[in-house]
Formats: structure tokens, C-alpha cells, sequence
């Protein structure tokens, strides 16, 4: 249950209420109804039988005159007339007279007499087995017994039975009625219910809807208060102050990097002009390699402000994203064409390869980040790769969109280093001869993520790192 | 050409920075004037000719955005490059839009910013100059405007296609290798074996050769590939 809508779950407590309620009347409906329409046959019969013990006149020896019924005209009885079958039994069984077409059928009797002789003025009783009456006219018949010649001490019993036709008839009605009426309430009722529990959580389902678009793109949107004073109303309020704390924090938080950005990187740009335009004045001498050296500090200094600044960005998370249309192929070779320079120092071969072209496709991202990422885990395996190697650049798409790998044949990243290399400030090369800062991996990883995807290092099976990213196309992420 | 010095305004607050650019252009030949403020810079080119201005998006007066605007309503319409210390794309976005031609984000090296005034002089005086629309058959490429079409009808292109199609454009009927094609197109030295270069020549090919009857873009067998408009018509 608990993974279903609430709309689903109110329809369906909706239904089941509903439902069984008016199950449980029907059913009690149908035996009241029953009671009542076996009463009046009963009733009906009893009177048919009074009618009948008057026609039969009982000699002083007990001989029984039984002529032709002649039932009063103009009654109603509730069986087609000369379909009852009537006979007289002795209290010892044995039956007397027998009117009407009986076959092998003997009625019983035992229980009726001993009921009447207890002190009842009738006794009747439903007989379903009914197999030994020829040409039976319903499935049931209504037995009555009653005693025919005095009420105190009888020794004469009348036993009429009756087909219950018009009950049976009027049952099945109601039956037929049943049956085809429940299953269109309970229809009815499901419609219903879906119509309700939509139409109660309709303000709910805008408010999702809103809030995540507002979360997605738009931050200074807010939800539109319902003019109701209700629970929704007081809802979207609540979201909406919300939505301006969160806005604030994210304005304040971008004034911070702008402020930040400027603020440290006005002096570090200050410090390297000076040095570059000093240099100049110093060939070949002890001074221009000092200024080289100052000029090298200054970059590292510049970098890691940049990465620091960068991850605070991205650490806002998704709104921080400027979301385009992205050729990944594309982003790829910007990357490795800007990286060249670094590679050759190291004699280094990027190789370069697309499989799958047909179905390329672009993805949607933030460009920057993007082009950051794929530099990150290049420059990462150019740096731990010795000289005159290869780097494998592999692009393969497919209808999810694509798969990027990225392989070098270095010494690789052992495997009790391998969960913490995307922590900030971890490298594999625990000695410091190696430059980085153990930034590059963190950011990488981090850009994935709120690309909704991730770096993975897969197991190789020569000696080097295999990273791997798979970007998902637009129209297959799921927000 | 211009006989005289190129010259270049700097707008730019922080006094060193304005004095090691200013010092540094001047040792590579240009003459270089300094404004502290936006205001004043926009006096400075209301009174006095520019070759270039190099703007410091980050003013004591106002946001360098805004005088880059200003400048461009003025009718300033040389290059603009940029200097910020943001490097996001909504930052640099904003600054191309507010009529700036090129940025560069602080920390620079010299060497980055000399060549960037380099190309933004030389695309200056090229688009005065030269033509700026290439024709082949019934291919026309707008390098300016970046705008492809073929028998009127316009194509979409992608960067990297349209940068391998300016290649091509810009050499006619000349056979082109797959090596050069990436050392050219894209600065990149790819391994012989690598399929990019005929990945993106088929993706090409696609948007400007698929939808017409003329094929322009052929291989050459063993060479690379060639523009050139097919030679015996089959009928």
C-alpha cells in the first residue's frame, strides 16, 4: 500500500468502505426480502389449505370424502392453481387420500405432526429434494401440515405442497439486480473515488509541480496562494517562505564566490604581471630562474583558489548549473586540444576514438563544467603516466546516451586508495613529487553528480587507471 | 592598416595591474592610455580614437558591464576584451551580450592576454577587409555571423562541423588529409588510426550533403577528403 499514490489509496479505501457497505445491505436486503415474500407465501398457503380442510368432509369412521377442490374464485395464490399436491395422512403415516400428481414423492411428515401436536397451528417446512415429483413445476416446493380434524387432539393431517413459483420468480429478480447492480456501484464508486481524491489533491499536485520547477531552475518563482483558507493555502506559504531563505542563501553564497573570486585573484593577477613583465629584464641568470620559480607558486596559488571556488559553486548544487545543449564529442576534443601542450611535454599520445556515431545525440549539462570534468580525469592520467605512453580516449553512444572512458597505462591507483581518490585533498602518490592537489578528482566527481551520473574506475586488466562516465540524454533523466 | 601605433585603453581600477598592462603593451609596440573609472573611460573615447579597449569588469563607479554598454551605445565599434575574475559562463555570457568581443579571466598570463589583442586587431581589420562570406557551387559560409546555407536554405551547424567545413571552404578542390584536418581544425595531433576525423566528416556530410542531389564533400581515396563539386554528372 505504501507504494501507491495517495490518490490510489484514498480511492481505494474510498471503494472498500463504500463497496463492502453496500454489500452487507444487499445481502441483508435479500433475506429480509426473502423473509418477507416466504411470510406472505405462507400465509397464502395457509389459507389455500384452511380452504381446502373445509372442502373434505370426514365420515363418523373416519373415511374421508375427498371430492374435486374447488378453490374460490377470485384468489390469488401465489403457485398456478392445480399445482399443489394435497393428501391426507393418518398420525400413524400411513398416507389416506392423495390428490395431484405425486409419482414416488412421499413428503415428511415425523417433525410436522410432532410439531403439531406440541401446540402449533401449522407446521411448514421448504422441500428442495424434490426429484421423486413428476413434472415439477419449481425447484422448491413449501410443505404445510395441519391437522384436519380437531386442533387439540389430531389424528387427521392435511399436507399440502406447493411449488414456490412466484417466490423462486421474484428471488431471481433480485438476484439478476444484484449481481449486474453491485459491480456498476462499485464501478460508480471507483470513478467517483478517482474523481475525488483527484480533485482534493489536485492544489497538492500543483504545488509539487511548482516547487519543482522552482527547484529546478527558476528560484525567485513562488507558488501561487490559493484564495481558499485552508490547509493547501497555509501549505504554499510555508514553501514559499522557504523558496525566499533558500534564494537568499543562494544569492549571498554566489555574492560570496563573486566577492571572493575578485578579492583574491585581483592581488594573485597583480603578482604575475609584475613577475612576467620583471622576468623579461633577467636572461639567463640566477634571478629569471627565481622569478620562473615564484611564477610557478603563483599559478599553483591561482589554481587551487579556482578549484576552491569552483567546488563552493558547485556545492550550491543544481541551480548552480548553466544548462545547455552538449556535444560531449565535442567538449572531448576542446579538452584534449588544450591539454596537447601538457601531454607532448611528457611525450604523451592522447588517443581519440567515437564509436556509435549514429546515434549521437546531445546531452543536456552545464558546458563549463562539463569541459572541467573530462580535463580533470585527463589531466589526472597525463599526470601519473610516464613518459612516451598512450592515453585511450574512447566516446561510444548508445540510446541512453553516452559512455566516456578514459585509459592510461600508469602505475594506476592501488586499491585501498581507490574509495577515497574523489575526497578532496587525497592523491594516490602519497609522496610529493607528483604535482596536484587532489582537487581535480573531487571536482570531477562532484560535476558528475549533479549531472546525475558518476565517475566509476573500472578494473583493468594491464597496469593504468580506467575511468569511466556515462551521460544520460535529456529526454531519458528522470527528475 | 593603420600607419600609426595601434591604440589601446585600459579601464581598469587596480593601479598595479593597469601599470604592468600598460607597461607590458607598450614593450610589444602598442600606446596604451589608462582610465580608473568607467566614466572616465568613457570619457577618454568620446574625446580620442581607439584601436581596442580592455575593460575590468569589476569598476569602482559602476559594473563594467554597464560601461560596455555605454561604449557600444556611444557608437564605440571596436573589440572589447574583457577582463573578470568570475569564470562562469553566465558571467561571460553576460559580458558578450553587453557588447564585449572577448574575455579572459584573471589570473592571466601576458603572453594569453597579448595574443588575444593579437586576433581581436586582426579580426578587426579582416572583417573591413575581407570578404566575409565564402561561396562553393551553391554553398555559402558567413564566418562572421557563423551561418551556413545551400541553395538558400540554412543549416545547422554544430562548432566543431563548422569549423572542419571553414577548412574546407577556405581550401577548394584541394585534398585534405585526415592529419592536417586535425592539426588545422582543431590543434589536435590524433593518432592515424583514430576515427574522429571521418566521424565528423559523415556527420557533415549528413547536414550538407544528405538533403541535396549534389554531393559535395568527397573521399579521396588514400588521402583524406576533398570539396569539390562532382565530376561526371550520372544520369
Amino acid at each position: 500500500m505504501k507504494n501507491f499514490s495517495l490518490r490510489t489509496r484514498l480511492t481505494f479505501l474510498f471503494v472498500f468502505i463504500f463497496g463492502s457497505t453496500t454489500l452487507l445491505f444487499s445481502i441483508f436486503s435479500f433475506y429480509k426480502f426473502h423473509d418477507t415474500l416466504l411470510s406472505d407465501f405462507d400465509n397464502a398457503l395457509y389459507n389455500y389449505t384452511i380452504d381446502v380442510s373445509q372442502t373434505i368432509e370426514i365420515g363418523v369412521k373416519n373415511d374421508l370424502n375427498f371430492p374435486p377442490l374447488i378453490v374460490e374464485e377470485g384468489k390469488i395464490f401465489p403457485f398456478p392453481s392445480g399445482t399443489a399436491l394435497i393428501l391426507v395422512r393418518h398420525i400413524s403415516g400411513k398416507i389416506l387420500v392423495k390428490n395431484g400428481e405425486f409419482g414416488n414423492f412421499n413428503p415428511p411428515y415425523k417433525k410436522d405432526i410432532e410439531h403439531i401436536l406440541a401446540g402449533s397451528e401449522a407446521s411448514y417446512r421448504t422441500l428442495s429434494n424434490i426429484d421423486e415429483i413428476p413434472e415439477a413445476e419449481a425447484g422448491t416446493y413449501r410443505l404445510i401440515t395441519f391437522p384436519l380434524d380437531s386442533e387439540s387432539n389430531p389424528t387427521l393431517f392435511l399436507q399440502i405442497a406447493a411449488p414456490m413459483v412466484s417466490l423462486e420468480n421474484q428471488l431471481e429478480q433480485l438476484q439478476t439486480i444484484l449481481t449486474f447492480g453491485l459491480p456498476l456501484v462499485l464501478l460508480v464508486a471507483v470513478v467517483a473515488g478517482l474523481y475525488f481524491a483527484s480533485k482534493a489533491l489536485r492544489p497538492v499536485q500543483n504545488i509539487i509541480a511548482i516547487t519543482n520547477r522552482i527547484e529546478a531552475s527558476a528560484l525567485h518563482e513562488r507558488i501561487p496562494l490559493p484564495t481558499a483558507q485552508d490547509e493547501i493555502r497555509e501549505l504554499a506559504a510555508t514553501l514559499n517562505s522557504m523558496f525566499e531563505r533558500i534564494e537568499k542563501s543562494f544569492e549571498s553564497q554566489e555574492r560570496f564566490v563573486a566577492d571572493a573570486s575578485h578579492q583574491l585573484l585581483t592581488p594573485i593577477t597583480i603578482l604575475k604581471g609584475e613577475i612576467e613583465t620583471r622576468s623579461k629584464e633577467f636572461i639567463n641568470s640566477t634571478e629569471s630562474a627565481l622569478y620562473k620559480s615564484l611564477l610557478q607558486e603563483v599559478d599553483k596559488l591561482s589554481r587551487i583558489i579556482k578549484d576552491m571556488l569552483l567546488l563552493a559553486r558547485i556545492d550550491s548544487g543544481q541551480n548552480a548549473l548553466q544548462l545547455s545543449e552538449v556535444y560531449i564529442d565535442e567538449v572531448v576534443i576542446d579538452v584534449i586540444s588544450r591539454l596537447q601542450k601538457l601531454a607532448s611535454h611528457k611525450n604523451i599520445l592522447i588517443k581519440l576514438d567515437f564509436f556509435n556515431q549514429e546515434t549521437r545525440s546531445p546531452i543536456e549539462g552545464d558546458h563549463d563544467l562539463l569541459s572541467n570534468l573530462v580535463a580533470n580525469l585527463i589531466e589526472n592520467s597525463i599526470k601519473y603516466s610516464p613518459s612516451k605512453t598512450t592515453i585511450e580516449v574512447k566516446l561510444t553512444w548508445d540510446q541512453l546516451g553516452s559512455q566516456l572512458t578514459i585509459e592510461d597505462f600508469g602505475p594506476g591507483i592501488p586499491e585501498n586508495a581507490r574509495p577515497h581518490i574523489f575526497n578532496r585533498f587525497s592523491r594516490a602518490d602519497t609522496s610529493s613529487k607528483t604535482m596536484g592537489f587532489g582537487l581535480g578528482l573531487a571536482i570531477a566527481q562532484k560535476i558528475a553528480i549533479i549531472h546525475k551520473t558518476e565517475i566509476q574506475i573500472l578494473p583493468k586488466n594491464t597496469p593504468g587507471t580506467l575511468f569511466q562516465i556515462k551521460l544520460i540524454k535529456k529526454n531519458n533523466l528522470k527528475t | 592598416m593603420h600607419d600609426l601605433q595601434m591604440r589601446i585603453l585600459v579601464i581598469e581600477d587596480q593601479a598595479k595591474t593597469a601599470q604592468f598592462l600598460k607597461k607590458g603593451l607598450n614593450e610589444v609596440g602598442y600606446s596604451v592610455d589608462i582610465a580608473e573609472t568607467g566614466s572616465a573611460g568613457e570619457s577618454y573615447i568620446a574625446s580620442s580614437e581607439y584601436d581596442l579597449i580592455i575593460l575590468d569588469v569589476m569598476l569602482p563607479d559602476q559594473n563594467g558591464l554597464d560601461t560596455a554598454r555605454h561604449i557600444r551605445r556611444d557608437g564605440f565599434t571596436g573589440p572589447i576584451l574583457m577582463l573578470t575574475a568570475l569564470t562562469t559562463t553566465k558571467n561571460k555570457v553576460n559580458g558578450l551580450d553587453a557588447g564585449a568581443d572577448d574575455y579572459l579571466t584573471k589570473p592571466f598570463s601576458f603572453e594569453e592576454l597579448l595574443a588575444r589583442v593579437r586576433a581581436l586587431l586582426r579580426r578587426n581589420s579582416a572583417t573591413n577587409t575581407v570578404n566575409s562570406i565564402l561561396k562553393y557551387s551553391d554553398l555559402e559560409v558567413d564566418l562572421i555571423h557563423r551561418k551556413v546555407t545551400r541553395e538558400g536554405k540554412e543549416l545547422s551547424l554544430t562548432a566543431k562541423e563548422f569549423s572542419l567545413l571553414e577548412y574546407f571552404i577556405r581550401n577548394p578542390e584541394r585534398p585534405l588529409g585526415r592529419v592536417s584536418i586535425a592539426e588545422h581544425v582543431w590543434d589536435i595531433h590524433f593518432d592515424s588510426e583514430s576515427n574522429v576525423i571521418d566521424v565528423y566528416i559523415n556527420l557533415l556530410r549528413k547536414k550538407i550533403d544528405a538533403p541535396f542531389k549534389k554531393k559535395l564533400l568527397q573521399t579521396v581515396v588514400g588521402v583524406g577528403y576533398v570539396l569539390k563539386e562532382p565530376q561526371n554528372e550520372k544520369l
